[in-house]
């Protein structure tokens, strides 16, 4: 049994220590590549970050600094770090993915800034150790604590290691024939499994306003889709789900082209059920007896 | 147009909740809390008026925001009350109810008819009148922490006091979390990604995390009950900057698709 704790000054140096190893690392190798977290690189890193986090869990009554790493003294320096980083990103224009800008911290693409992502992972790694202690250390009292850990953790885990797999593409679709190919956020052309073409379009004025395309889906294998696809009502199709855009508003509804957004995220299933928690954890929160 | 009636049912509305809180300070709960409810039925029947004369709910402009915020805002103050009778608490929220009102009164907007279409979404009444819940309780937690913080300054808050701080941040808290992931769900079906990191929601992602760290710290340091208050003065600023602040904001301003 280790009779040393640490501290919550152990628990700011620790969480100040990680930007400022930050901003080294960032001076020393640029930015953070999320793009290097493509599948399978991705799960492979969420596997081995659980793994890692159930060893110091495991182990943790060895070490005064693997117990620390489960306290709310490592816990409320990392959180409010974290709040202070994501401040600086609300009050600092942030710029479009992929530009890249002359920016020393980096604080400018926050979200690829080194010393943001890991204090998000450090927190994350507590999180893990918050969630394993509940699990083990079983009350009933901390149930709802325990379910908002872990729909917070999933959503967390899932939405940055599914980001690399997500893919949002702008395809112009017209009445002559269909398109297989889409544009993502740089410009790049990229193949897609489904070719669209617009078959009609039209807007209603009453009882509100409502943009409808008139839209025929192809797959590879040469099925066919003849759907309407209005804003707020996308079209799942193939994994892909495809979301009205924008028109040639000077044509209005003689227009010869529509954009429409295709958006694949494989990854969403886990986000989704990481915020189904958060909400069901949030609801027990309002009804269980605190005291 | 719609706004020309505002200030009847406005001062109508506040007059009942003045006597509402003078009743609190005289020790009179029935009284109280009749007059501060009366005054809440005067202000939601304008609003149920407006949402039926503009056939939409009327959360569009700031100044609409603003009316759901004054109504519930008397609302989250009889909750605490009825509770706990605190005889302050209906003069604080009547005060800041009054505030918002007055912003209206002064800064009347017009308004067209119809929706745009990227907001006729069945998302859209539910997210913004959750919000506008979370942040009426959570405007009373600032309350409470301005009261302990300047007027109760010269002695250490009591356990109680402390309790209702708890109490209406995990009730607030419990709301921004329902409103942020409604946005997120919402988000995902109709601009095809849950989270951006829009001005918006970076801002209402800081405003949740900075009350998730009263919570912790609260556990954490249940002595530190300075440290507790100010952390509800800081969270309550991101508050305020997520909710308009960032119409504001030179980062913000032309970036984000929530500024209105």
């Amino acid at each position: 049994m280790s009779d040393k704790r640490l501290s919550i000054t152990e628990g700011w140096v620790a969480a100040a220590g990680l930007v400022v190893l930050g901003l080294i690392v960032r001076l020393v190798a640029g930015p953070f590549r999320w793009d290097v977290f493509a599948w399978p690189v991705n799960i492979i890193a969420a596997a081995l970050f659980i793994a890692g986090g159930v060893c110091v869990f495991l182990f943790r009554k060895k070490s005064p600094v693997l117990e620390f790493l489960g306290s709310l003294q490592a816990a409320v320096p990392a959180m409010s770090v974290a709040v202070v980083l994501t401040i600086v990103m609300g009050l600092v224009r942030q710029v479009p993915a992929g530009m890249t800008v002359r920016d020393p911290f980096g604080f400018r693409s926050m979200l690829s800034s080194w010393p943001f992502v890991l204090i998000y992972i450090y927190m994350e790694f507590i999180l893990l150790q918050a969630i394993l202690r509940e699990i083990t250390s079983w009350r009933w009292k901390a149930f709802p604590a325990l379910v908002f850990h872990v729909g917070f953790f999933t959503v967390l885990l899932a939405g940055a290691m599914g980001s690399p797999d997500m893919a949002m593409l702008e395809m112009e679709v017209n009445r002559q024939s269909p398109q297989w190919s889409a544009v993502d956020e740089m410009g790049k052309t990229h193949e897609v499994p489904l070719g669209i073409q617009l078959l009609g379009f039209d807007i209603k004025e009453a009882p509100r306003i409502r943009y409808e395309a008139d839209i025929q889906v192809l797959d590879k294998s040469g099925a066919e889709r003849r759907t309407i696809l209005a804003v707020n009502e996308p079209l799942t199709m193939d994994g892909w789900k495809i979301y009205l855009a924008d028109y040639d508003a000077a044509m209005g509804s003689r227009t010869e082209t529509v954009v429409l957004e295709m958006v694949r995220d494989p990854w969403l299933p886990a986000v989704f059920a990481g915020i189904y928690l958060m909400l069901a954890g949030a609801a027990m929160m309002l009804f269980v007896k605190r005291r | 147009m719609f706004w020309n009636f505002f200030p009847y049912f406005a001062i109508a509305s506040v007059l009942l909740w003045v006597a509402g809180a003078f009743f609190a300070w005289k020790s009179r709960p029935r009284a109280a809390i009749s007059l501060t409810a009366a005054g809440l039925l005067v202000f939601f029947a304008y609003m149920l008026w407006m949402w039926i004369a503009l056939e939409r709910p009327p959360m569009r402009t700031q100044g609409e925001t603003r009316l759901w915020y004054s109504f519930f805002l008397p609302l989250a103050g009889v909750l605490v009350y009825s509770r706990r009778h605190y005889k302050w608490v209906l003069s604080f929220s009547t005060l800041m109810a009054a505030v918002y009102i007055c912003v209206n009164l002064f800064k009347p907007e017009i308004h067209s008819k119809t929706l745009m279409p990227a907001l006729q979404s069945p998302w859209f009444a539910p997210h913004v009148i959750v919000y506008m819940f979370a942040y009426a309780i959570l405007g009373a937690a600032f309350l409470m922490a301005l009261y302990l913080l300047i007027f109760k300054r010269k002695s250490k808050p009591s356990a109680e006091d402390m309790d209702t701080c708890d109490d209406l941040v995990y009730t607030g808290l419990a709301f921004l979390t329902f409103g942020m992931l409604m946005g997120a769900l919402w988000a995902k079906e109709a601009w095809g990604h849950y989270w951006a990191w829009d001005p918006k929601e970076t801002w209402a992602l800081i405003t949740w995390m900075c009350y998730l760290t009263y919570i912790h710290f609260r556990r954490l340091s249940p002595k530190n009950t300075g440290a507790a208050l100010w952390i509800l003065i800081a969270s309550f600023a991101c508050l305020q900057m997520c909710w308009w602040g960032i119409n504001y904001l030179p980062s913000a301003k032309s970036t984000s698709v929530h500024v209105y």
